[in-house]
């Protein structure tokens, strides 16, 4: 800086002043280097001085470090988490108001609230108004993984052994446990499979479990839509499991278990099956398949042939059968020519371990075709080199074969209805004849007794000044301003000194 | 133009130049400075489907790129079954590393990296394999890279694909010597002259040139074997001019074979029951017990295994330990049939065979007073001199302890023999006999050894004696050969005496003794260490003293017996073992003293019954019985499980990455869960893997395992007396048959997670951190410089103040 300012001592200052005559000026004897020295540098110098300190400043890589204070507040979202305590609030509600509470007293800082069902998504602490519990296991994020900009806090009641553990390692820096009701009598699941015997009659099972610290009595209610299926008293110690088994004729509507009375946990004191899940699956055969075919799936006591309409499976056969793109089918292809398959006829591996390779029928014939299979398609069933039967696992699976299934000679062997019925569980992903429905919750997730409390012994070191920011690009916007300015200024002043030297 | 004016020209061109450097810095692309490579972290495949260097050579040439572009040294992670951190200096391609390189679990590398590279904060990681993970869990674990905001890049490296495997297609069901086909993908054979090698456990059932015209896939044709059951099919691709096994997939699949129930019948000869049971449609594999040796997956075949009046020593030591794992884990059927030669007599007494049975064997009879003749050996070999081992002092020792443990109604004598024999003690009750004996016992070991002339003798005494039984001890460590003493033995079995000889010593001719002895229901005890005489000669004093109630005895029913056919009445027996039920056995008959003569327990998985009178000499009667071929075939069939009170059905719902397998149970008519069922699984070793079972429905449980082995494994389940075992492959086919890189690979690209390395270099992912890095310094110092000069330029003034340049200017 201060050569920058002898250098605007040394310069002339301003433009040329022309004058009439130099007589004023003949007394003056200074000459030389005292003749041109100013008195006072020129004023320009604090613009260039400016100009070269902001351009040597972005030269060095300035960073200005902004330490960022936010906090990760992680929620656990299981179901547990859902226990209305005796204010009336779940456990989560609590969780969220002690932060809330903590939070407000420390407005430098930023919170951002997540849950550990599985959800990437970030929420501002005051946005959550309800939550869902997670439907599988805590999706906890791997040990030293957790950001290190942010410090994380836990919202959790205690009652997940994998949690607290994984909390002690995470480096969690504060942990808030809520809740302290202890009693809970949970519907652990209710189960409905076909009777051995009687296809159109369900065993149901229901399984009760008193995860309290004490004996219970609860009132289990059975339903049928509104028909009550069972009702009666369960008395349990504690940990006891009950199991309560019925059969009933294959119901319309919905069967509902309940628990009366309620508890703390509500969500876990009833438990429906949804009647999709227990009556025959809908199959729309194409009207160009044959009797033989129709027959087979009609005598399915799981399958039932119906319209287009509503139907989960499609059957489709001939020659230029369409393949659906948003539900299930089962394509026979035809050519109307067909020979008795080969004796080297062999499942695939993957048939077998998938539990579909089932003896064939005596004389089963196939169309004079060629299978298409595609690369990400699966021969399940083949002759020599060519694919009789192949399956698509995409999102809606297809699969295609090109059996002759309308032969009036294989189609009375037993082979088969199971070879159909085989075709149509593998379009519909499961073995249907006897399929269970059912619906349950994890045992260890009714537990609400806070039995695994975290320990935040070794907190997260949380880097304090978090990412620097290179303010380069800022100088040098000003240095550019500057420099224009300079620029501007400089040709304005030659400008004068020109006029100035044309007039004298 | 005057100087001034050029001068300010020129200091304003400077700064002009100085914009367009500010400008350039801005606008310019980076090319070193201020940029920076991510931290590099190499997850290398190690396993046995990488060609062997391969991964690491190329991991290699990246980080030596990358060590251009970065300060800090990229970091190793090494993989195959398990991931090992290296960290920043490994240098040398690393060995096996002590992991499982028939895996690779990519997931696990991918865990194991993570940590550092979120602390390292700006990171990647670089996958260098195939991409056949046999983990089951790379997409979580690329799924928390993501969420972890830190890039995956592959970069798919493997091999040529040499001749292999592939893909199989298997009959839906083989029955038992009836033919059947299956067919091999031959891959990547090009074309050389293979042949395909295949094997049902270690029966070859097919070798077979793949010729030219039948690839990629080969027909193996009118196969057939002969063993039913849950049969390993193991396949071998060999080059047919070197003979090299250039592929194996062993095993390939397990493949069910239906015939019928297969027992193994420990026998000395053919017996009834043996006869039985293959008429009855069973297929028998018949043994003899002596030196008798099974591997334990062998023993896998069997429904039930059957010891036909076998001794304990026969077979081989660890044979007891195989059939009590086989009997309590997997539930092999044990049916056991005394005899002369087995249960007191057969040394059953605190064996693991005894632990088994539905009895425990009585104690030597006291009841019975036998006349025991003790002949001890003393020709110079059994002198100390010659061994170096007092073997006379043992044998005394042994036959002073062996007396006085006998009841005092026995009458015992002792003679000593070399060439020729001399009583020592003549017959004296065995209470008085002991100590009478240390007085007696004065001889010096010298001369010969001739038994003819000692056994003629013996026989002579013992006819003298008054005890019903007559059991001559023999010791001895030698014989001459060429003496006839077969017809001695003889006339001694049809004289009602009894024979046991111990062989002392590892020089012991301990076959000719057996030869001679066997067939005369004599037994042969080898003393290998002299020191173990007195035990030896205890047990076997005790074995043939073994109580055995003799006499023709009515079989009377104590409990319905669970073959399920109509008897009316049952055979008489001449001989029984005697023993006493155990608590939790069932006595379905019995004589009319009570005493068992057909019982029957659990053990575990297994079942077990025990036949006390057996099927041969000692219940004649029986073998000629009308309906002993049912009776056998019911028993056979009890034991084995098969007729049991449930229907068990177990379905395997998935292998990876959990082993999830359903398990149905009912009765003829309705689901039946009343109680938990015992599941086991174990692997080929035999070893229990953890496992949890859930009521899940109706009827079912499910069992789930959370286990990393591969390759065979067995459930086990019991429930309602019945079990069912089921075989299945957990394979590491992604090691073994997956070759080139994995298809799922370009899957994961497509679905984001993995991102494709940029082979053109490593600079390439400097691009992103452009916007970041985004002033270029050396054109900032060049705008500097410019604007200074401008200053300088502008500053003419200077040049006129310093003292040369005023002085030109004044002239």
């Amino acid at each position: 800086m201060p050569a920058i300012w002898w250098l605007h001592r040394t310069r002339g200052h301003g433009a040329p002043l022309a004058v009439a005559s130099l007589v004023f000026w003949e007394l003056n004897r200074e000459t030389g280097q005292a003749a041109d020295r100013a008195q006072y540098a020129d004023p320009a110098w604090r613009r260039r001085a400016l100009l070269v300190g902001l351009l040597s400043v972005a030269l060095a890589a300035p960073l200005l470090t902004v330490e960022r204070k936010r906090v990760i507040v992680w929620l656990d979202d299981g179901l547990s988490m859902m226990t209305r305590e005796h204010n009336g609030q779940q456990r989560w509600q609590l969780g969220v108001a002690q932060v809330q509470t903590l939070a407000s007293s420390q407005p430098g800082r930023a919170f951002a609230l997540r849950t550990l069902g599985g959800s990437q998504a970030q929420l501002p602490l005051t946005r959550l108004s309800s939550l869902r519990p997670r439907a599988a296991e805590a999706d906890l994020p791997a040990i030293g993984t957790l950001d290190r900009n942010s410090e994380h806090w836990l919202v959790t009641d205690g009652t997940d052994a994998g949690l607290a553990t994984w909390a002690g390692k995470a480096g969690i820096a504060r942990v808030f446990v809520t809740g302290s009701t202890t009693e809970n009598v949970a519907l652990l699941a209710l189960a409905a499979r076909p009777d051995l015997k009687t296809a159109s009659r369900l065993a149901l099972e229901v399984n009760v479990a008193n995860n309290g610290a004490s004996a219970a009595t609860r009132t289990l209610e059975l339903f049928a839509g509104k028909e009550l299926l069972l009702r009666r008293t369960l008395r349990m110690q504690p940990d006891e499991v009950l199991r309560t088994r019925l059969d009933i004729a294959r119901p319309q509507a919905a069967i509902e278990a309940r628990l009366n009375p309620g508890d703390a946990l509500e969500l876990d004191d009833s438990l429906t099956l949804h009647p999709d899940s227990f009556r025959r699956q809908r199959v729309a055969v194409s009207a160009n398949c044959g009797t033989a075919l129709r027959k087979a799936i009609a005598a399915h006591p799981q399958y039932a042939i119906a319209d287009t309409a509503g139907a989960e499976l499609h059957v489709a056969c001939g020659a230029a059968a369409a393949t659906a793109t948003d539900v299930a089918q089962l394509t026979i292809l035809g050519s109307g020519n067909s020979q008795v398959v080969a004796a080297d006829t062999l499942w695939s591996q993957a048939a077998i371990d998938a539990g579909v390779a089932v003896p064939l029928p005596a004389g089963l014939r196939a169309q004079d075709l060629r299978l298409a299979v595609g690369p990400a398609d699966q021969v399940l069933l083949r002759t020599g080199d060519a694919p009789l039967v192949s399956v698509t696992n995409a999102k809606v699976r297809q699969v295609q074969t090109i059996l002759d299934l309308d032969s009036q000679a294989v189609s009375r062997q037993p082979e088969f209805a199971l070879l159909i019925a085989t075709l149509l569980d593998t379009v519909s992903g499961q073995a249907q004849l006897d399929r269970i429905a059912r619906v349950a919750v994890d045992r260890v997730a009714t537990r609400i007794a806070a039995t695994h409390l975290p320990k935040t012994t070794d907190p997260l070191r949380v880097r304090s000044d978090a990412q620097p920011i290179d303010i380069t690009a800022w100088l040098l916007a000003a240095v550019l301003c500057v420099l224009l300015w300079d620029i501007l200024a400089t040709t304005r002043q030659s400008r004068a000194i020109g006029r100035s030297e044309v007039g004298l | 133009m005057s100087r001034d004016a050029r001068y300010r020209l020129v200091a304003i061109v400077l700064r002009c130049l100085a914009i367009l450097a500010l400008l350039g810095a801005w606008l310019l692309p980076s090319l070193r400075s201020g940029q920076q490579l991510p931290q590099l972290i190499g997850l290398i495949d190690l396993s046995d489907s990488m060609p062997q260097g391969l991964a690491w050579r190329r991991w290699q040439a990246v980080r030596d790129q990358a060590r251009q572009y970065s300060g800090a040294e990229p970091s190793t992670v090494v993989f195959a079954g398990e991931a090992q951190v290296l960290g920043a200096n490994a240098t040398d391609a690393p060995a096996s590393m002590g992991l499982d390189m028939r895996r690779s679990d990519i997931g696990a590398a991918i865990r194991a990296a993570l940590p550092q590279a979120v602390d390292a904060g700006h990171a990647a990681l670089l996958l260098i394999s195939d991409g056949q993970d046999s983990g089951g869990t790379m997409m979580q674990a690329l799924q928390q890279a993501r969420e972890s905001g830190v890039p995956v890049y592959i970069a798919p490296t493997a091999g040529p694909i040499d001749p292999h495997i592939g893909s199989l297609d298997l009959p839906a069901n083989v029955q038992q010597q009836q033919a059947f086909s299956l067919r091999a993908e031959i891959v990547g054979a090009g074309a050389r002259n293979l042949t395909l090698r295949a094997a049902l456990d270690d029966e070859t059932i097919a070798t077979r040139a793949v010729p030219a015209q039948e690839r990629p896939s080969l027909l193996l044709s009118k196969l057939t074997t002969r063993r039913s059951g849950a049969r390993l099919l193991n396949l071998e691709l060999i080059d047919s001019r070197s003979g090299a096994v250039l592929d194996t997939r062993t095993p390939a699949a397990i493949i069910n074979v239906a015939g019928p129930p297969a027992a193994l019948l420990l026998a000395q000869g053919e017996t009834p029951l043996a006869s039985s049971l293959r008429a009855g449609g069973w297929e028998v594999d018949r043994h003899s017990p002596r030196g008798f040796a099974i591997a334990r997956e062998r023993l896998e075949r069997y429904q039930t295994l059957i010891l036909d009046d076998v001794h304990a020593s026969a077979p081989r030591a660890q044979f007891w330990s195989d059939v009590d794992w086989a009997v309590r884990r997997r539930g092999l059927g044990l049916v056991v049939l005394a005899g002369p030669r087995s249960f007191a007599s057969g040394g059953y007494r605190g064996t693991q065979l005894e632990d088994l049975l539905p009895v425990t064997i009585e104690p030597p009879g006291r009841n019975n007073a036998a006349a025991l003749l003790f002949a001890i050996d003393t020709s110079g070999s059994m002198d100390s001199r010659s061994r170096g081992v007092d073997r006379l002092a043992y044998a005394r020792a042994a036959t002073l302890a062996t007396i006085r443990a006998q009841p005092p109604t026995d009458q015992v004598a002792v003679m000593f023999f070399d060439v020729m024999p001399r009583l020592a003690l003549g017959w004296t009750s065995a209470g008085q006999a002991g100590s009478a004996l240390e007085k007696a016992w004065n001889t010096q070991a010298s001369g010969g050894t001739q038994l003819s002339e000692t056994l003629r003798q013996a026989s002579t005494l013992l006819a003298l004696a008054a005890q019903p039984r007559r059991i001559l001890v023999l010791v001895t460590d030698g014989f001459a050969k060429n003496e006839p003493l077969a017809p001695q033995f003889a006339a001694m079995q049809r004289a009602g005496i009894e024979v046991t000889a111990l062989a002392v010593g590892q020089d012991a001719q301990v076959e000719s003794l057996r030869k001679l002895l066997e067939p005369v229901g004599g037994a042969v005890l080898r003393v290998a260490e002299v020191a173990e005489l007195p035990q030896f000669m205890r047990a076997g004093v005790d074995a043939r003293r073994a109580a055995i109630v003799r006499g023709t005895t009515e079989t009377r029913v104590a409990l319905a017996p669970p073959m399920q056919f109509e008897v009316t009445s049952w055979p008489e027996v001449q001989a029984y073992a005697l023993t006493r039920r155990r608590d939790d056995a069932q006595v379905w008959l019995r004589t009319a003293s009570g005493a068992p003569l057909l019982a029957g327990r659990y053990v575990e998985h297994g079942r077990v019954a025990v036949l006390t009178a057996g099927a041969g000499g000692w219940a004649p009667a029986w073998a000629e019985w009308a309906l002993f071929g049912q009776f056998a075939a019911g028993l056979a069939t009890w034991v084995s499980g098969t007729d049991g009170e449930a229907n068990i059905s177990i379905k395997i719902g998935a292998v990876m990455p959990d082993i999830v397998a359903d398990i149905d149970i009912s009765n003829a008519s309705e689901w039946r869960d009343t109680t938990m069922p015992a599941v086991t699984l174990q692997n080929s070793s035999g070893d229990e893997l953890p496992v949890t079972l859930e009521k899940y429905a109706p009827g079912r449980f499910r069992m789930r395992a959370t286990t990393k082995t591969t390759g065979l494994l067995k459930l086990t389940v019991t429930a309602a007396a019945t079990t069912k075992n089921v075989f299945f492959l957990r394979n590491d086919f992604a090691e073994h048959g997956g070759r080139g890189v994995s298809q799922s690979m370009t899957a994961l690209q497509q679905a984001g997670l993995l991102q494709p390395w940029p082979f053109t270099g490593v600079d390439a992912l400097l691009a992103p951190h452009h916007a970041t890095q985004p002033i270029e310094r050396s054109w900032l110092a060049l705008a500097l410089c410019l604007y200074l000069t401008a200053l300088l330029v502008d500053s003419r003034g200077v040049w006129r103040a310093l003292p040369g340049v005023a002085r030109r200017a004044n002239k």
